[in-house]
């Protein structure tokens, strides 16, 4: 199933009157379940799925008859089971936020609908409520006495008072569904912007203007597959189809209209103004230690990408990633200073603090992470976002800061924060700029001396440089230069020795970082021979193709483009010649997606040269061009496997 | 980190068996327990640490002090100060302090603080500090909550301290003392244990023999262990269940919600637990009648429990509730055959309750699982430490895995085989151990059609047989969607598969067997290099065990996985090759094993058989050479490959 996600925002303007067709048969009442349901031994479109979401229907409305405006998301979801594996479906959780903008369940009813038609309403004792931490409440659904052929609906009302941004629907599941739609009634005070994902157009778009005065728009969508997450995707809601409502102008009887959703420009200044973000780097700032700190570090005179240098080791050192992702900060950056832990907020608002005390142009860059998915830059609203990082400005030239993950270079973010544009927050320049993707740059210099019995000794030296080089860093905290050696080159053979390592850690941004090493292979081979097969690639990207699978539904994503190359010197044994040589090769994927070179070279009559190199050009590839990717690892396993072959003189 | 998606009530298909809370705080609290707090405040500078405890060290407690007080059968104290140098990231889970709460056990306190290399404080900790964590999984509820102090630096070395409070009210057992895990050397411990003067218990060192001192005060006795000086054993890979310096505890008797139990021996502790959990196996009339017709066709008794475990299977799922007591006794029969679900022991309990519908007799019986094998149990210092409850058949040897959808009858497999379980029978507990599965038990067994074109392409036919613990894995896939049953083999299959024309997984129903059979065309399958073509043997079914390079290695080598391969491989010679080179026939034999190689060359067919053994392990440490040679050269032959000429 080719996917393509095709991302395009309708406005909607709530005048129009459209009657709604609410005649639509996908739409089923509750416990009323029609005989062909009940028949249904399998789901047509998916047959082997083990359950199918028959209909998952929600409402959101806006209600402002109390003291308190207040969001009531209705939901109504029905599912039936086929096989008995499916059982654990049934184990239903609805998550709930808690905390200042919590949300409340009620009016929760869970029924189950036997093969034979019998409704059994499930009772309270199987419903529990749990808090999972500060953050989430949830409820857990044992709906009991399941067989193959159940039918389970339930339905609830979930209400909140946070207007900004109303209930994401999210129309694809891990099973099939058969029919999702969301309607969302508008009050006029309310001006919402709608926001679609989708794969394809809807099979339900409606609007309309109810007599109350309040505005409904109606989307669904039938037939939608399985999503089921593989090797090598990002994350899988980016490709949900998927709506949300975000709020643009709030209205009150007799009071001038709120823009909410307003212009970049005003948004960065609400930022600049809040307590918990601009307010934590500005002059007012409580980062009087931290700033003492770092100030002993810095010497007169230094370019700003020296201190920006300082900065992010500085931060690194003092302040350690706690694993969560934030937009504000929760406590003072003196307080994450001392405590010696934060969010990705407090880090790197600390960078930024630091940065503008040492009189530098630095500002908070938002971003939204992989996970959490894709930006919508053409409306200005914070919620599309969930963490920050830093930019410092010098002549025309952006530098990027990521403090969350020590040892990254300038210009380099921690993979999560690699996700398309982040949105500067600076009310004189708002602009989107472009993160930087992960290179993954890897390469193997070494030397070989072939004995003749097959084994080999030699020298190697191992580079990487960016996010791939933090990463060797950190491990390096953990293993010696020997062990990282042996774990990283020698993962192929259990009996490699590797000593005499050396780390090289490079001074200047952008430099590779190298480990050198000695290595001894003992004879792979079991058996003297005259005739010597030789597998002189002891080590590579891959050695084996990662795409084994015949099917693919998500593009690939590698999370940047690649590229890996591999020089050996070989000295041949004493005694032994050549007997053949493989030919050089060189292939290419389409439009410039990458490519392969493989030579093996004789240098004079006791030396070979081995050289390969690898490049993927982009970051993702879709699934059309699978097998082509399937094809093109194959080939670079097989140039990793090749032999020479030696005889004996 | 929890990430959650509040948007999504499903999880992802494919659970397996899951641990039950019997014997949680054993499980859970793993971090030893407490002790009187230290008067004056202390620093903890790295450099005072003494050099002999830095070698194969990650971290080093420089105080630990816990006492647990025992204030009446069902009550005490526990109180720790732990204060650590964590030396280098590979120390860092040192620093956080993980407990827990439950209806039996409340943590009053847990601060923390954290100190720089030379003992400046950096940082206190605040309540808001601790992560208060629980909803642990969507098919369980329980009490237990999770308590979570992490004050882990980025600056090596630091040291951090954390001061703990908790109370008991109802205990099955006393904590271990643990003083000395793999991988951390110990400035200074002393656990005390503070009892009334009439209370009896038994203690055990491990890896020790340390003495307690004892002093008896008006109403109580005091008796403390103390250990200094210890430096830190290397953490190595296979080595026994319990490696960790401690001193066990066993009460000689025991009061949880008004129960009083005599825990002086298996045999009481079985009894205790046997009158918990008896008087639960009610079922309807209706159910009672049923479990007969179920059974009217059955004619010797195994089939009769074959038909009752088959319903459990088909009509029970494992979801597990759990509230106090609850963690230890099992829900009424009645509870299950309503609601056709719950945790391993209401499981287990319902299907007793079926057994006992057509007069066949059943004991629970409480196991430690986990497919890394169990820790040992001590008769001198018994300690009941189970997670999880399964079901015993005395008149036919069986045992049940009550929370398997999919196990045929009395297939244990790695989570529960061979380790002893504490049968819960009216005449007390006893220790029996569950069948240990030889290696040819776990047979795999493979014969392989292999055709590859002049370009190493290939296209394979295979019928691949999975017995025993080997064969859980094929007959959980099975339950799965086509495409998903496609992706995992061609992912097991080693090489990128172009098309599967056939692919079907057949697991017998009532024994421990499951047989793949594929018929598949490859990309690259052989490697051609000019005008040879190399071609991997093995490459489909490969041999994958290998021991780590260790010229000093301190702790035993244990392994427990067995099993054995019997494989042959038909090669098809492609057209216009010759055969250059096959490796010889070789035999290796050892303590650690038998393999087997062999070639046969015809005309156009290249035949090659593999037979190979692996007991399980168990040998000093003076013998890891050994065995890490013999996988070695096993590893080395089993790359064995056909190089072919073109003409």
């Amino acid at each position: 199933m080719p996917l393509k996600t095709i991302v395009f925002s309708l406005l909607l303007f709530f005048s129009n009157y459209i009657f709604a067709q609410k005649n639509d048969n996908r739409y089923q009442k509750w416990g009323q379940v029609s005989d062909q349901d009940l028949a249904m031994t399998s789901y047509a479109l998916e047959p082997d799925a083990p359950a199918v979401v028959l209909h998952d229907v929600g409402t959101t409305r806006i209600d402002d008859s109390g003291r308190e405006i207040s969001v009531v998301h209705s939901r109504f979801r029905r599912f039936k089971i086929f096989k008995v594996e499916a059982f654990d479906q049934s184990l239903l959780s609805i998550y709930l936020r808690s905390g200042r903008s919590g949300e409340l369940i009620n009016g929760l009813q869970v029924q189950h609908i036997t093969p034979d038609g019998r409704i059994e309403k499930v009772s309270t004792d199987n419903i529990f409520s749990d808090k999972v931490n500060e953050y989430w409440k949830v409820k857990k659904l044992f709906v009991p006495n399941l067989q193959a052929g159940s039918i389970v609906e339930y339905r609830y009302e979930i209400t909140s008072t946070y207007v900004f941004s109303l209930y994401d629907w999210f129309f694809h599941d891990e099973l099939p569904v058969r029919w999702s739609e969301i309607t969302t009634h508008v009050r006029p005070s309310f001006d919402y912007r709608l926001l679609i994902r989708a794969h394809k157009r809807f099979d339900v778009e409606e609007k309309g203007d109810a007599v109350d005065g309040s505005a409904w728009v109606r989307l669904g969508m039938a037939d939608l597959y399985a999503m089921k997450k593989e090797p090598f995707m990002t994350s899988l809601d980016q490709y949900r189809t998927h709506v949300r409502f975000q709020l643009h102008t709030l209205t009150w009887p007799g009071r001038p209209a709120q823009k909410i959703m307003t212009t970049w420009e005003n948004s960065a200044r609400e930022l600049e103004q809040r307590v918990d973000f601009g307010r934590q780097y500005d002059k007012g700032g409580n980062f009087n230690k931290a700033w003492a700190a770092f100030e002993a570090t810095l010497a007169p005179g230094e370019t700003p990408e020296a201190v920006a240098q300082k900065a992010l080791d500085f931060v690194g050192e003092h302040v350690r990633w706690d694993g969560s992702y934030r937009l504000f900060s929760d406590k003072d950056l003196d307080d994450a200073f001392l405590r010696k832990n934060g969010s990705t907020a407090e880090i790197n608002l600390l960078l930024v603090a630091l940065l503008q005390k040492a009189d530098l142009d630095a500002v908070p860059v938002l971003v939204s992470t992989r996970n959490h998915g894709a930006t919508y830059e053409e409306y200005p609203f914070m919620e599309q976002f969930n963490s920050v990082v830093a930019l410092l400005r010098h002549n025309d030239k952006n530098i990027l800061l990521d403090g969350s993950m020590p040892y990254l270079p300038l210009n380099q973010l921690a993979l999560s924060h690699c996700n398309g544009r982040g949105w500067i927050a600076d009310h004189k320049k708002p602009n989107w700029i472009d993160l930087p993707t992960p290179e993954l740059n890897l390469a193997w210099i070494g030397d070989a001396a072939l004995q003749a019995d097959g084994s080999a000794v030699g020298h190697m030296s191992l580079s990487s440089t960016g996010l791939y080089a933090a990463d060797w860093r950190e491990e390096l905290n953990q293993k010696s230069p020997a062990e990282f050696a042996k774990k990283f080159f020698g993962e192929h053979y259990p009996d490699m020795i590797c000593d005499s390592a050396t780390v090289e850690i490079p001074e200047t941004y952008g430099k590779p970082l190298k480990v050198n090493f000695r290595y001894q292979v003992p004879s792979q081979n079991a058996d003297e021979a005259s005739l010597l097969y030789v597998s002189p690639i002891f080590d590579f990207f891959v050695s084996e193709n990662p795409f084994k699978s015949p099917r693919r539904d998500f593009p690939v994503n590698f999370t940047g483009p690649t590229r890996a190359s591999y020089v050996l010197s070989l000295a041949l044994p004493e005694g032994y010649a050549v007997e053949e040589l493989p030919p050089s090769s060189r292939s290419a994927l389409p439009e410039q997606g990458g490519n392969i070179l493989f030579s093996c070279q004789k240098q004079d009559e006791r030396h070979v040269q081995i050289l390969l190199k690898m490049s993927l050009a982009r970051a993702e590839y879709g699934p059309e061009l699978y097998p082509t990717l399937q094809k093109y690892f194959d080939l670079v396993a097989e140039k990793v496997k090749f032999k020479l072959v030696l005889k004996k003189v | 980190m929890f990430l959650f998606s509040p948007c999504r009530g499903l999880r992802p298909y494919g659970s397996r068996l899951d641990f039950c809370k019997i014997g949680l705080h054993l499980v859970l609290g793993l971090i030893w327990c407490a002790s009187t707090p230290v008067a004056q405040a202390q620093r903890y500078p790295v450099s005072d640490i003494p050099p002999n405890l830095l070698p194969n060290a990650s971290a080093v407690y420089r105080n630990h002090e816990t006492t647990f007080r025992v204030l009446s059968l069902d009550e005490a104290e526990l109180t720790t100060v732990h204060a650590v140098t964590i030396l280098n990231a590979v120390g860092d889970h040192e620093a956080t302090w993980r407990d827990y709460e439950s209806s039996f056990v409340k943590v009053k306190s847990l601060e923390g603080k954290l100190y720089d290399a030379k003992g400046e404080t950096l940082r206190s900790s605040k309540k808001s500090d601790i992560k208060d964590y629980g909803g642990f999984a969507d098919y369980e509820f329980s009490d237990v909550r999770n308590k979570i102090l992490d004050l882990s630096s980025n600056q090596y070395p630091y040291t951090v301290e954390f001061k703990v409070k908790k109370t008991l009210k109802g205990f099955f057992s006393i904590p271990p003392f643990e003083v000395q895990p793999l991988g951390v050397s110990v400035e200074r411990a002393s656990c005390s244990l503070i009892v009334p003067k009439d209370y009896g218990f038994r203690w055990k060192g491990v890896h020790t023999n340390v003495q307690p001192t004892t002093a008896p005060d008006k109403d109580e006795v005091v008796w403390t262990w103390a250990f200094g000086q210890l430096a830190a054993r290397p953490d190595e890979m296979y080595t026994p269940k319990d490696m960790d310096v401690g001193v066990l505890i066993a009460p000689n008797q025991v009061s949880i919600e008004k129960r009083v139990g005599n825990f002086e021996d298996w045999n009481h502790i079985g009894q205790f637990f046997y009158d918990l959990n008896k008087g639960r196996t009610e079922l309807s009339e209706a159910m009672r009648t049923q479990a007969l017709a179920l059974t009217a066709q059955a004619t010797t008794r195994r089939d009769k429990i074959e038909a009752l475990y088959r319903h459990l299977q088909q009509t029970c799922r494992y979801i597990s509730i759990q509230i106090g007591l609850g963690g230890w006794q099992t829900l009424d029969a009645q509870f299950v055959e309503t609601k056709k679900y719950g945790d391993c022991k209401a499981l287990s309990n319902y299907m007793k309750a079926l057994l006992a519908a057509v007069d066949i007799p059943s004991y629970h019986a409480v196991i430690y699982a986990g497919d890394e094998g169990a820790p040992p149990l001590h008769d001198d210092v018994p300690i009941p430490a189970f997670n999880h409850m399964i079901l015993y058949v005395p008149d036919e040897d069986l045992w049940l895995e009550c929370t398997s959808r999919t196990n045929p009858v009395g297939h244990l497999g790695d989570f529960t085989s061979n380790r002893q379980a504490l049968l819960l029978t009216p005449e007390g507990g006893r220790l029996v151990r569950t069948p240990s599965p030889s290696a040819q038990d776990n047979l795999e067994s493979a014969h392989i059609t292999l055709d590859v074109d002049a370009e190493g392409q290939a296209t394979i036919q295979t019928r691949f047989l999975a017995m025993g613990e080997r064969h859980d894995y094929y007959r959980h896939l099975n339950t799965k969607e086509r495409k998903d049953i496609e992706k995992a083999v061609a992912q097991e299959v080693g090489v990128s598969v172009i098309s599967f024309k056939k692919l079907e997984i057949a697991a017998a129903p009532d024994t421990a067997q499951a047989v793949l059979r594929y018929d598949l065309s490859t990309g690259s399958y052989g490697t051609r290099s000019g005008k040879r073509l190399f071609v991997p043997l093995l490459k489909l079914h490969p041999f994958r065990r290998s021991l780590p390079m260790d010229d000093e290695r301190k702790a035993d080598l244990v392994m427990r996985t067995t099993y054995a391969y019997a494989d042959t491989i038909v090669m098809r010679i492609p057209l216009g090759h010759t055969l250059e080179s096959i490796p010889n026939s070789k035999t290796l034999e050892s303590e650690f094993g038998r393999y087997a190689l062999s070639f046969q060359k015809g005309d156009s067919l290249l035949t090659v058989v593999r037979h190979f053994s692996l007991p399980p392990v168990s040998v000093p440490a003076s013998r890891y050479q050994a065995a890490r040679q013999f996988y070695l050269d096993m590893g080395k032959l089993d790359m064995a490959q056909a190089v072919l000429v073109r003409e």
